[in-house]
């Protein structure tokens, strides 16, 4: 897979966020706030719209991770179009870092539901933060 | 023993239900439903036919990016990229496309255009075509477009967008009747600097907002638009400097008309006349009609009268020049739409040049808009260079072809279809 964007997460911070459990729970919080202060030049309702392109993805489709996988030209698509220095910046990252959490998720339905998981606190945080709505 | 009531009394409950039962019906049946146009034709509403005498931009807060058109042979063709995407079944691909996207962007421009990145997977991109668009803009040139509103592909032109211009309309004529006031509220150092502009409105309207008395004009969004749209070149002029600063392209309605339904009640009569000091009571549409068309006019002749003082290329100052002949004309109402600026920002400046001929009070307002530009250099230096009302603002947006200047935009005449 070709890399896109710039992923701020290392490969553990990663492994951490697609194997969630109750040990490692307080630090997948930690993860989802600092990220939501590293994406929070973008707009509130841009960042929902990215949610809940993924909760409408149906587990139970056999495509499901076909589905997955568009979210990263959505997301290269909303940064060719963005013309805010910062928001773009922004939105580099967010592609980035998605990028390689889908290339590690890798048709593992498991892992799936776990980013979902995380998606959720990340986009709860990144209300808090987000510098626009 | 049952009570008895005059006739006259009865016959006027009746009239009073019917009314009530006429305003339910017209709040629950569509605005296009045949049975509205009926209810227009009993006077209801007023049917109002808008025609373009320049083209016209309301924006919808987007634009096209490359990602989204590429044009050939004169036209763009609008790209449905996710739903092109979406059809590729290949993941690698899927993957190739994310990063060419990504990797292609250089000082914040994309060097692609919807076309290359389809055809880069094999994908035809005449198959992904959602609409097609005549184009001033040159094939060559990878620009950002702005886009015109619409709602599910559709043009329109928003009632609030005529609304908006007539309240402005409405603002400027209380201020050209109270001009201290004005004053009063630009010198008085306990509103903050920002809030000037608010509060002018506030000042002229109603400070609580459940009293704007605008809620009792009604306006539709546009009907039977029929209308030529396209990718066009726009410019700001610069007064001073004589020549074109920033080139802005747009999504424009270039040619047509559309129609709107204009609803007045009796209370916008009676807040005009408690503001303005007049003396209205239009007993008919063609009555409220006028009354609008007085106070648009008045606003529209002070700001092309304006206009026509400043240094305009020479087709905008021949555009400027007919659309003040037909002002004169007052046989419909002028209003210039969708470019936007508060007040503060766009009409002060007209209004001023009128009231303020002997430049009494230049000086204040200069040192006033001084300390409003705030961090905005450019602006204080225009004020600091400025010598007359005439000065402000700067630059002007206009429409360009063929490199040549050729009309103000925005401007619409407005006639009550009878």
């Amino acid at each position: 897979m070709s890399k896109i964007g710039k992923c701020i997460l290392n490969p553990n911070e990663i492994n951490l966020i697609l194997n969630i459990n109750s040990q490692n729970a307080n630090e997948i919080i930690d993860i989802a706030e600092n990220l939501a202060k590293e994406f929070e030049q973008i707009p509130a309702t841009k960042m929902r719209d990215f949610y809940d392109y993924v909760l409408r993805i149906d587990e139970k489709n056999e495509n499901w991770y076909k589905e997955l996988v568009l979210l990263k030209p959505k997301l290269a698509y909303n940064y060719g179009k963005e013309t805010n220095r910062r928001k773009k910046e922004a939105l580099e990252k967010l592609a980035g870092t998605f990028s390689e959490i889908i290339d590690k998720i890798d048709n593992d339905l498991n892992k799936f539901k776990n980013f979902k998981t995380f998606f959720e606190a990340l986009v709860a945080y990144h209300k808090i933060y987000a510098k626009s709505q | 023993m049952l009570k008895t009531y005059p006739l006259k009394m009865m016959m006027t409950s009746r009239i009073r239900i019917m009314k009530t039962t006429i305003n339910l019906i017209i709040r629950s049946i569509p605005m296009e439903n045949q049975y509205y146009s009926h209810l227009i034709q009993r006077g209801i509403t007023m049917e109002v036919k808008c025609e373009l005498i320049t083209p016209i931009f309301i924006g919808c807060g987007e634009e096209y990016s490359q990602l989204d058109y590429f044009i050939e042979d004169g036209l763009a063709h609008i790209i449905d990229l996710e739903k092109a995407v979406s059809d590729l079944d290949d993941l690698e691909k899927v993957d190739y496309i994310s990063g060419l996207i990504v990797s292609n962007i250089d000082n914040n421009r994309l060097n692609l255009t919807a076309k290359d990145i389809l055809e880069s997977v094999g994908l035809n991109p005449y198959d992904y075509v959602i609409r097609k668009i005549e184009s001033e803009i040159f094939s060559n040139k990878k620009t950002r477009v702005k886009k015109f509103i619409n709602q599910n592909n559709t043009y329109y032109i928003p009632g609030s967008s005529i609304k908006g211009a007539i309240r402005t309309a409405y603002i400027f004529n209380y201020y050209d009747k109270n001009l201290p006031e004005l004053l009063k509220i630009l010198d008085d150092r306990n509103i903050k600097l920002h809030d000037k502009g608010k509060e002018l409105e506030k000042n002229a309207i109603s400070k609580d907002i459940p009293k704007d008395f605008f809620k009792y004009l009604k306006i539709s969004d546009s009907l039977n638009l029929e209308g030529e749209f396209k990718f066009i070149h726009t410019k700001r002029w610069n007064y001073r400097k004589k020549k074109f600063d920033v080139p802005i392209n747009m999504e424009g309605m270039t040619k047509g008309t559309f129609s709107i339904n204009i609803k007045i009640e009796d209370e916008f009569f009676k807040n005009i006349n408690k503001r303005l000091k007049t003396n209205y009571n239009p007993k008919d549409d063609e009555k409220k009609f006028d009354i609008l068309k007085n106070l648009c006019n008045n606003f529209s002749k002070t700001v092309v009268e304006f206009e026509l003082k400043k240094n305009n290329p020479v087709y905008v100052e021949k555009s400027y020049e007919k659309l003040l002949a037909d002002i004169n004309k007052d046989d419909a109402i002028y209003l210039n739409l969708g470019f936007g600026g508060g007040f503060l920002n766009k009409t002060v400046y007209p209004l001023l040049w009128k009231n303020d001929e002997n430049h009494l009070y230049f000086r204040k307002i200069k040192s006033l808009f001084i300390a409003l530009s705030g961090g905005n250099k450019n602006l204080k230096n225009a004020w600091l260079k400025a010598n007359s009302y005439l000065d402000f603002p700067t630059t002007k947006t206009v429409y360009v072809k063929n490199n040549s200047a050729i009309a103000p935009l925005g401007w619409i005449k407005m006639t009550l279809v009878e």
